[in-house]
């Protein structure tokens, strides 16, 4: 047994991380839980009822992309978005036996739900895409390389958010409620079911102050090579989610401690 | 080295902040077994933790070159729907071990817990004691320069204790262990030096006989407490009505009586024969005849496991209690006496040891052994009422009183105390604050039926089925 104080910093985060990663994979899609249908068939049942509902006004693309890919990309981006967040908040309190091993953090749990979470969507996208291609809704793969430069901006956004939520969950018992509520409005000003380039103009310039917004319209860019609405920015999407990461990073800083303290929590 | 600078440790209350700590600065010796005591709620387990680096102080620090386990305690940390095994390997991940040497550690802790087969079954479904016992096997296979021990001592049977002792003694040569306990017989065995917990303060005793000395009740009460205890009584109504029994009941009795015939035939055929190991499976097979409400085959059968294996703690003590209910004194003293050459100090065996001398009309002896048992555990609630009783006895109503005022300070909850204090105030003619006795006794009733749980007979049909196994074999 290496004496288990003697580990380097790095050695013992991966450990850790790895650890959490794993008990949140049994907890979730364990023996006696049917979690495991859930987590995929919640978002592809979403995407098919608006498809279908779609199909009974109008059965032209949009954008250039059938509304079928259209949904599927903008409801799987925003359900990584919003299950990252919202797992985030109940981390430390759903992992409460957790923090009894001292090397356990309230950041490694939300590492590795963040972890999962994107597991989770990449394997439903992997299962809906590849049944889209085998019922022949073909399209033109664009850049793979701008998919993952979005999906980091994507992360390192709902990962800051998510680690304000962290520190939020605990110390505040309404965010339980409040986080939801608040993300639930970013389906609708998000793009999620509308291109960007359909917005009115004179909403356009305030809609695009959403970081999600530009999040929805460079993903479909950058997997789509005809997807014909270019509103999304680089720039700006790489600053905010460069601003909300540090800010959430400095916020967990700030009250990493007080969290896994007792007598500050209720 | 470890040294306490300026600790303070508070915690949010209603209107204001309740201090466990106020600047504690104290250092205890180098290489010392170290066992913490003191009163319920002084802040043990809160010290225990900052110690383990899982909760962390207000202000100050504690300044140390050594490594502390995690606080192991009777809740243990285990996620519920997963296995014992599955448990511990989160916590080998944790640690960060490979697979090679994770697979050996989970056989070390499988064989140190003596849980058997139920290593492989979700924790739910251990018995508060098999959660223990894992938990220590489990710590015990890695390697820290202090064990933090939280109660731990207190579950758990001789055959376990032994064991535990067993695998301390080999981590002696790097190891000490930090305990805390309630326990005097436990922290005279296994500690060297002793910290009292009292009053946002840490103490530090070399002799434990003083350090048990402070720390033990004055059995000098203030009669003050009577009023104030009383003052608490609030004049809500109750309602019994609505006490549910779990359905599983009936439903399961015929599949227990079919599986215990099973197991009977089997053991007392005549070419079957007796070892010592079939004590736990007299044991089992008599504790589920007790459940069902069987107590004479319960009795012949827990005497067949005593008979198996004399040192069978547990078996011996339930034989001494259906022996009492059934009038056998000589089978009783007999069971008692096994017991205390077992184990001195626990406190079930003292417990039925003061009734067995309480129906003998030797009230001294049994205020004797009274005392014994509750310098053991002072915040024992039995054994207070139990004084109270044989003060009643002997006409000392005032000593009564102040005995059974601690039983309702120590156990709040339970209704019999108040009963019992109601009886000893009117005894003593005091019919006003009697009456309010009375009536927290109402109260403490409705909040515990509310708790009231059965024997859970699944489990009983699980184990049943695992003797019936065995037995095949």
């Amino acid at each position: 047994m290496p004496a288990t104080s003697q580990q380097t910093p790095w050695k013992i985060q991966k450990s850790v991380v790895y650890a959490v990663f794993i008990r949140e994979l049994n907890a979730r899609f364990g023996r006696y839980s049917i979690g495991f249908i859930w987590a995929f068939l919640e978002p592809i049942i979403f995407i098919l009822t608006l498809s279908f509902i779609r199909s009974r006004f109008s059965g032209t693309a949009m954008a250039g992309l059938h509304p079928v890919l259209f949904f599927a990309s903008g409801v799987l981006t925003f359900t990584l978005f919003r299950n990252i967040i919202t797992s985030s908040v109940g981390a430390v309190e759903s992992n409460q036996g957790l923090f009894n091993y001292q090397r356990v953090k309230p950041v490694d749990i939300v590492v590795a739900r963040v972890l999962l979470e994107t597991l989770i969507v990449a394997v439903t996208a992997i299962l809906l895409f590849s049944g889209f291609y085998l019922a022949g809704f073909t399209f033109t793969w664009n850049s793979a390389l701008e998919v993952m430069g979005v999906l980091s901006c994507l992360l390192m956004l709902a990962g800051g958010l998510g680690l304000m939520g962290c520190i939020a969950g605990p110390l505040w018992q309404d965010s339980k409620i409040i986080v939801p509520m608040l993300i639930r409005p970013f389906f609708f000003i998000s793009g999620v079911f509308y291109p960007g380039n359909s917005i009115p103009p004179a909403l356009r310039d305030i809609a695009l102050l959403n970081p999600l917004l530009h999040v929805m319209e460079l993903m479909r860019e950058a997997a789509f090579a005809n997807y014909t609405s270019h509103e999304g920015s680089w720039i700006y999407l790489f600053a905010c989610s460069t601003l909300f990461f540090l800010v959430g990073l400095a916020t967990y800083r700030l009250f990493r401690v007080t969290v896994v303290t007792s007598g500050y929590i209720r | 080295m470890i040294k306490i600078r300026n600790l303070t440790k508070s915690y949010r209350v209603k209107g204001g902040r309740h201090y466990v700590f106020k600047n504690v600065n104290a250092e205890f010796p180098e290489g010392a077994n170290i066992g913490i005591i003191g009163p319920n709620g002084g802040g043990k387990s809160t010290f225990l933790s900052i110690l383990g680096g899982i909760d962390f102080p207000d202000n100050g620090e504690i300044i140390t070159d050594r490594s502390f386990s995690w606080p192991l305690g009777l809740k243990g940390g285990f996620v519920g729907h997963l296995s014992g095994r599955e448990n511990c390997r989160m916590v080998c991940n944790l640690y960060g071990l490979g697979r090679n040497d994770t697979a050996q550690k989970l056989e070390k802790m499988k064989s140190l817990a003596g849980i058997g087969d139920y290593f492989d079954e979700p924790v739910k479904y251990y018995s508060s004691g098999m959660g223990s016992r894992l938990g220590f096997a489990l710590s015990m296979s890695f390697d820290f320069d202090y064990f933090l021990i939280d109660e731990i001592t207190s579950v758990g049977d001789a055959h376990f204790k032994a064991l535990a002792r067993q695998a301390f003694q080999e981590k002696a040569r790097k190891s000490r262990m930090i305990m805390v306990s309630h326990n005097m017989g436990d922290i005279k065995k296994f500690c060297d030096i002793v910290v009292l917990v009292k009053n946002g303060q840490l103490e530090v005793f070399e002799d434990m006989d003083a350090a048990i000395r402070a720390y033990l009740p004055q059995t000098q009460e203030s009669t003050e407490d009577t009023a104030e205890i009383m003052s608490e009584a609030s004049l809500e109504e109750i309602d019994l009505s609505n006490i549910q029994l779990p359905t599983d009941y009936e439903a399961m009795v015929p599949e227990i009586a079919e599986r215990l015939e099973s197991i009977e035939i089997k053991l007392t055929t005549p070419e079957h024969q007796i070892t010592r190991t079939e004590d736990e499976f007299f044991f089992q097979l008599a504790f589920a005849y007790q459940s069902l409400g069987n107590e004479p085959r319960a009795f012949h059968f827990y005497k067949k496991s005593a008979e198996a294996n004399s040192c069978h703690l547990e078996a011996q003590q339930r034989l001494a209690a259906l022996a009492a209910a059934r009038g056998l004194h000589a089978e009783e003293q007999q069971a008692l006496a096994a017991a205390e050459r077992v184990d001195p100090l626990n406190i079930i065996t003292l417990d039925a040891k003061v009734r067995y001398l309480i129906r003998l009309g030797e009230l001294d002896k049994a205020l004797e052994v009274t005392l014994a048992a509750l310098r053991v555990d002072p915040h024992h609630v039995g054994f207070w009422s139990q004084r109270a009783g044989i003060f009643l006895a002997l006409g000392e109503t005032s000593k009564a009183v102040e005995a059974q005022i601690k039983a309702v300070k120590h156990g709040p909850d339970r209704s019999q105390s108040y009963l019992r204090l109601a009886t000893i105030l009117a005894c003593g003619g005091d019919i006003k604050l009697s009456a309010l006795a009375r009536h927290r006794a109402r109260i403490a009733a409705e909040n515990t039926v509310h708790k009231l749980k059965m024997p859970s007979f699944k489990n009983i049909i699980k184990s049943l089925r695992k003797l019936d196994d065995d037995l095949r074999v």
